[in-house]
């Protein structure tokens, strides 16, 4: 089992990442701006080639659990990278365990206390501080620094605790504004570019008998990454929940409820619910992610024409949370060397990413497949790897402990979308509420 | 044969074995449930009396618990989140008891007298009632949609979209009204059978008397069923005050916090927030006000004991 050191207790990043994000930005110059995401994060180089596990080979035997939350369509990507491994590794015998998004640190937290669990997370919530903390991960920092592709993935994508290697993203995902083209054509409108350009189109498509705009307005930590970009845009941060800021935000979407331009049952709504409300057709934009990709080609098809745009300027710059499955290697596995080696073959490997990238849409980290075709060609992906180069913020937020602020954030946009609270009132509570549970 | 000499012979030392074995055998016998008590209820209930003392972390909650003393209670108790979640709970218990209560009691009037009708009925509502509550909740959840049937009925009739999940107190309500109609079964079946049970010569002396029917019901019935009203009421009030799954896959606990409950803000700040203390405070809380109830409702069927 890992013992937290009880000294220091903090996710430490030895970078803040947005920093090194904006400055990995900016000396971009001789990037692309279409799938050269890795670069846009790279803050290190390194060598490349093939890495293997040097203890294991083809008869290798052996069980392996991998806890994931992959459900419905989303488990083939998952089944998928199992088969990836069982290509090299076909007498491990690999059980993947569902276990729902919300529940997993629950669940891990539950099985650590009984020193169990699996031997392997797909992990990318908000909570794997809470996790690390009740010893639910095993260090993968002696595989890391031995591992040969290891500079092929910035710094913004590790997780660290105490300095050492944790958690491994092998991909990004984030938000952006996803339009009905059908409906922007007929109306003869384009996404809004900036905050002043909104109010002028969700009212020509409200006047067509369409509904502007689907997104999140649940009060859960989905609400709150929802909610950021429009909030950091007038200058908010969790370092700095100004009240002014805050209430300037609340007041641009609530005034969108009012006007009946976002459905107000959109409180009830996840990223999944917004998804299948926008899907229905007769709403024109939707802020969600680009793991929908995948899902809008099988659901949607040629029912209507879609596309993606980065979400409109506000006053200031404003950041969007990268996420993205992360793996870890369970505290209390018995086969930590074949955890490491499913880590990997599957979403630390070119082939792993690809299946990510085809089937749910999420943006390589590698370096060297920024400039693949799947990557640059792909027009829906171009808003997202554009939104990474300006936008992208870390998460959790800003290196903190955010886990209550965020909830306080996301109840408060929750509130101002179904009208219970004033803007000016839910713009007080959340930045009281974010000074008060905050910890950086 | 046994002779009646030679048994009364024997009666005396069998008499004297019970009288040495049966208080070691009635403890035998409480054994099991002596210890199903202390695993799942009294040990449990001590480690939420000892987390809500105590500063308890994801940090540290498998180690050692810092010792707070009643400032995590009071740190829980003195929050507003804690006072909505309070009044919410008040509201929503009131709405299911006193809705629970009224529609079971003229759901069993209706359903009196035994019949075809009747009988059907009951089996569907023993089915509504047997159907898991996160199940109801969520077939609730799309029949209260915007664009679910119960608007798009209404819709039929010129009224326009209700937001039962969304609007002011309304999600509250809802949801309340839901758990509810989870109620009414129950209640419906426990009256049914009081009602049956009821002397007939005494409703039909008020007939000829020329009582109304309200009158029955008022003078009457009501009186006679007063019993069964209040030990339905705890047990109602019991059930509602410590109701968790509908609100959680109704609203969870929205928007904002506007359908938080006591025990769904327990939930929350345990689990969701990983503030296990100020989460076990208020658990401590909700459990003291159920505890309270329970012992009303003990002190009732011990009171209807002794009167029958």
């Amino acid at each position: 089992m890992n013992e937290p050191d009880k000294g220091s207790l903090f996710l430490d990043r030895r970078f803040n990442r947005r920093q090194l994000l904006k400055g990995a930005a900016a000396g971009a110059g001789s990037l692309a701006v279409a799938g050269s995401l890795a670069e846009f994060l790279a803050a290190c180089g390194g060598n490349t080639g093939t890495t293997t596990t040097a203890k294991l080979d083809a008869n290798t035997t052996g069980d392996l659990e991998v806890w994931h939350y992959s459900s419905a369509e989303g488990v083939k990507t998952v089944q998928d990278y199992s088969a990836l491994f069982s290509k090299k590794y076909p007498k491990v015998n690999v059980k993947l365990t569902y276990v729902e998004f919300s529940e997993m640190p629950k669940r891990a937290i539950a099985a650590a206390a009984a020193k169990s669990g699996p031997d392997v997370f797909v992990y990318g919530g908000n909570e794997v501080n809470a996790m690390f903390k009740a010893g639910v991960f095993k260090s993968a920092d002696s595989y890391w620094q031995s591992f040969a592709d290891k500079g092929q993935f910035p710094d913004g994508v590790i997780t660290r605790f105490n300095s050492k290697v944790y958690g491994i993203k092998g991909y990004v995902n984030l938000t952006g504004l996803w339009y009905n083209k059908d409906i922007l054509d007929a109306v003869g409108v384009t996404p809004p570019k900036t905050h002043d350009e909104i109010e002028a189109t969700f009212a020509k498509i409200k006047a067509a008998g369409k509904v502007p705009i689907a997104l999140t307005g649940q009060p859960t930590n989905q609400g709150d990454w929802t909610a950021f970009p429009w909030m950091s845009a007038y200058g908010f941060s969790y370092k700095n929940p100004d009240a002014a800021a805050i209430e300037q935000a609340f007041t641009l979407v609530g005034n969108w409820s009012k006007k009946g331009y976002l459905p107000k049952e959109s409180v009830q709504w996840g990223q999944a619910e917004t998804f299948n409300r926008w899907s229905v057709g007769d709403v024109a934009f939707m802020e969600n992610g680009n793991w929908n990709i995948g899902p809008s080609a099988r659901t949607i098809g040629s029912k209507f024409k879609y596309g993606t745009a980065p979400l409109p300027s506000g006053p200031k710059s404003h950041g969007i949370f990268l996420g993205g499955e992360a793996l870890w290697i369970g505290a209390f596995t018995k086969v930590p060397d074949i955890g490491w080696a499913y880590m990997q073959e599957t979403l630390l490997s070119k082939d792993g990413l690809l299946i990510t990238l085809q089937e749910s849409g999420g943006i390589p980290a590698r370096k060297d497949m920024a400039n693949l075709t799947e990557v640059t060609s792909n027009p829906l992906l171009a808003a997202y790897t554009a939104e990474v180069k300006d936008h992208s913020a870390e998460y959790p937020p800003e290196a903190g402990q955010a886990i209550a602020a965020q909830a306080v954030v996301a109840q408060n946009w929750s509130a101002v979308i179904a009208g219970q609270k004033t803007p000016a009132q839910a713009a007080k509570d959340t930045a009281d509420g974010v000074k008060a549970n905050y910890k950086p | 044969m046994t002779t009646a000499a030679g048994a009364r012979a024997t009666f005396p030392a069998v008499s004297r074995t019970r009288a040495r074995l049966v208080p070691r055998g009635v403890g035998l016998y409480l054994l099991p449930a002596g210890l199903y008590l202390a695993t799942l209820a009294l040990y449990p209930f001590a480690e939420l009396v000892h987390m809500s003392v105590s500063d308890v972390t994801a940090e540290n909650i498998f180690g050692d618990w810092h010792f707070i003393g009643a400032a995590g209670i009071q740190g829980a108790v003195s929050t507003a989140d804690f006072r909505e979640a309070a009044v919410n709970s008040l509201i929503y218990v009131l709405l299911v008891v006193g809705v629970g209560l009224g529609g079971g009691l003229a759901a069993a009037m209706v359903l009196w007298r035994a019949g075809h009708f009747a009988g059907f009925t009951l089996s569907l509502m023993v089915f509504s009632w047997a159907l898991p509550g996160l199940i109801n909740g969520v077939d609730w959840r799309f029949l209260l949609d915007p664009r679910g049937m119960v608007d798009t009925i209404l819709g039929v009739f010129h009224v326009a979209p209700i937001y039962w999940l969304v609007d002011g107190r309304l999600p509250l309500v809802s949801v309340a009204l839901v758990n509810a109609w989870t109620v009414v079964p129950f209640a419906t079946l426990v009256f049914r059978a009081a009602l049956l049970d009821m002397p007939s010569e005494v409703l039909a002396a008020a007939r000829v008397d020329g009582a109304r029917p309200s009158q029955v019901l008022r003078h009457i019935v009501l009186p006679l069923l007063r019993p069964t009203i209040l030990v339905l009421g705890v047990l109602s009030l019991l059930y509602a005050f410590k109701s968790f799954d509908f609100i959680y896959v109704m609203t969870f606990g929205g928007p904002g916090t506007a359908s938080t409950t006591l025990p769904f803000l327990s939930y929350r700040l345990a689990f969701e927030l990983y503030e296990y203390s100020k989460g076990a405070a208020v658990a401590l809380i909700t459990v003291g006000i159920v505890v309270f109830l329970a012992v009303l409702y003990l002190r009732q069927v011990h009171r209807e004991e002794r009167s029958a």
